[in-house]
């Protein structure tokens, strides 16, 4: 990520509608047609990354959720938003001061 | 794949002994895979070759429901914003109404029924939403519904069917009719604030007649499960009334006949004696509608069963002219895209393919 966790958070486009089921989520961009299948752990983070004010906040309440890792956890969570920004579904934008 | 849907037990050795590719390919064109999906991940038993292939493909169904769940909505929204009060029916309405998730009800396009009256400004509002008219065969006549397809990037997110007479056969001219639909209808808030679709009552005797009417020998699990999932919700009086209904409309044969099929596949609970009970008025002749249930019959005899139903030899001319010369664009269309022929021949060829498919008898 170029800009710090702290200075982002991750928003879901109004282009993408999603669904859970069980534990897990669809997530689909109505645009492409592309969807992403969370496992109940993605959809965990998926959670905390819509909830939390920024990407940093949300990495710390997993760490202490999963009582992991923090930097694995960072890892994971910038690996997550990559694959998600990369097909449309999700925004990653500058926290507001 | 019934015993599952039933709830009942199914060995851990006759799904270890499955091909899961061709489990899939059944599940599909039965119609029920995301339902037999949910079902065997419950269960916790399934080999997991079987289990990985039906959780992706339950999964895409999901992304396709959520594609098709916003342009419906779209759809939905706009009809009534336009006063168009067009009722969401068949597999598309029980999506919401009778199954726990839309997803594990497949379905390849939404019917949407609406008056007669309201067709141009219906075709019109559709096409404003970007949706194309599908090329047809056939008249108002013998089709009384319109695909339309929205398309994004060329592929189709959204077939929406546009009915303004849920029946097409002849036989059924009379036995659903909008203004009565409407009256009866329900919301539907499980889709959007605006939608509507039928009562129970009517949707199950819809259930019970599409498969028949428009289907013939092709019996599909999910047209079996829809009656199932809407009699599993019927309570004492609604038998009564839907027995009546049936009579009324003279569909008691087919209503029977699907009920009793659901019952054996699913034990969907029929209260005993319900067809025992007297219908109301004096003894009638044998129901027009009954000779659809007879296995295997030819094109040709649905046609002719069509002709006896119209109003009248005008009627009968126009039909027949509308099966032998459907419009140039369709013909262009299906027999020669992309090929400067006459129309006169492709109306022959038509002519000579269509006559042995009109008598052959379904295998």
């Amino acid at each position: 990520m170029s800009l710090a966790r702290a200075e982002v958070r991750a928003v879901k486009p109004e282009k993408v509608v999603l669904r859970m089921v069980g534990n897990e989520t669809v997530l689909l961009n109505t645009d492409t047609g592309r969807y992403f299948a969370l496992n109940d752990v993605g959809t965990q983070v998926w959670a905390r990354l819509m909830s939390e004010a920024s990407v940093q906040a949300a990495c710390d309440a997993l760490c202490r959720e999963f009582d992991a890792d923090l930097r694995e956890i960072e890892m994971d969570v910038d690996q997550l938003l990559a694959r998600l920004d990369a097909e449309g579904l999700v925004e990653i934008r500058r926290v507001e001061p | 794949m019934a015993a599952l849907l039933a709830g009942r037990r199914v060995e851990p050795a006759v799904l270890a002994g499955v091909d899961p590719g061709e489990f899939c390919r059944d599940a599909e064109r039965h119609g029920v895979l995301p339902l037999v999906a949910e079902r065997l991940a419950a269960l916790g038993e399934t080999p997991a070759g079987l289990a990985a292939r039906l959780r992706e493909r339950a999964q895409g169904h999901i992304a396709t429901d959520l594609a098709r769940e916003a342009a419906l909505r779209e759809l939905v929204g706009a009809f009534d914003g336009a006063g168009l009060a067009a009722l969401v029916v068949k597999g598309a309405m029980l999506a919401y109404s009778h199954y726990p998730r839309p997803d594990l009800r497949p379905r390849l396009d939404s019917d949407v029924l609406i008056a007669e009256r309201d067709c141009r400004a219906a075709h019109e509002l559709l096409v404003r939403l970007g949706y194309g008219p599908e090329v047809q065969a056939g008249t108002d006549l013998i089709l009384y519904q319109r695909p339309y397809v929205l398309r994004r990037h060329g592929a189709a997110v959204h077939v929406v069917d546009l009915h303004w007479r849920l029946v097409n056969p002849q036989a059924f001219r009379a036995v659903f009719d909008y203004d009565e639909l409407a009256a009866g209808s329900i919301g539907l808030p499980a889709l959007c604030a605006a939608a509507r679709g039928l009562s129970a009552m009517h949707a199950l005797a819809i259930a019970c007649v599409h498969p028949v009417a428009h289907h013939l020998d092709d019996e599909r699990l999910i047209w079996l499960y829809d009656i199932h999932m809407i009699a599993c919700g019927l309570r004492g009086e609604d038998w009564s009334r839907f027995r009546t209904l049936a009579a009324d409309r003279r569909v008691v044969a087919i209503c029977r006949a699907s009920l009793e099929r659901a019952a054996e596949l699913f034990d969907t609970p029929v209260p005993d004696g319900l067809w025992c009970e007297p219908a109301s008025g004096s003894p009638r002749s044998p129901e027009p509608t009954g000779r659809y249930l007879r296995p295997k019959r030819r094109h040709a005899e649905v046609v002719l069963d069509d002709l006896r139903g119209a109003a009248g030899w005008a009627e009968r001319w126009r039909m027949i002219r509308a099966h032998v010369f459907p419009p140039a664009a369709y013909m262009r269309e299906v027999y020669a895209p992309s090929s400067p022929r006459p129309l006169v021949w492709l109306y022959l060829r038509r002519a000579i393919v269509g006559a042995s498919k009109w008598l052959r008898r379904p295998s």
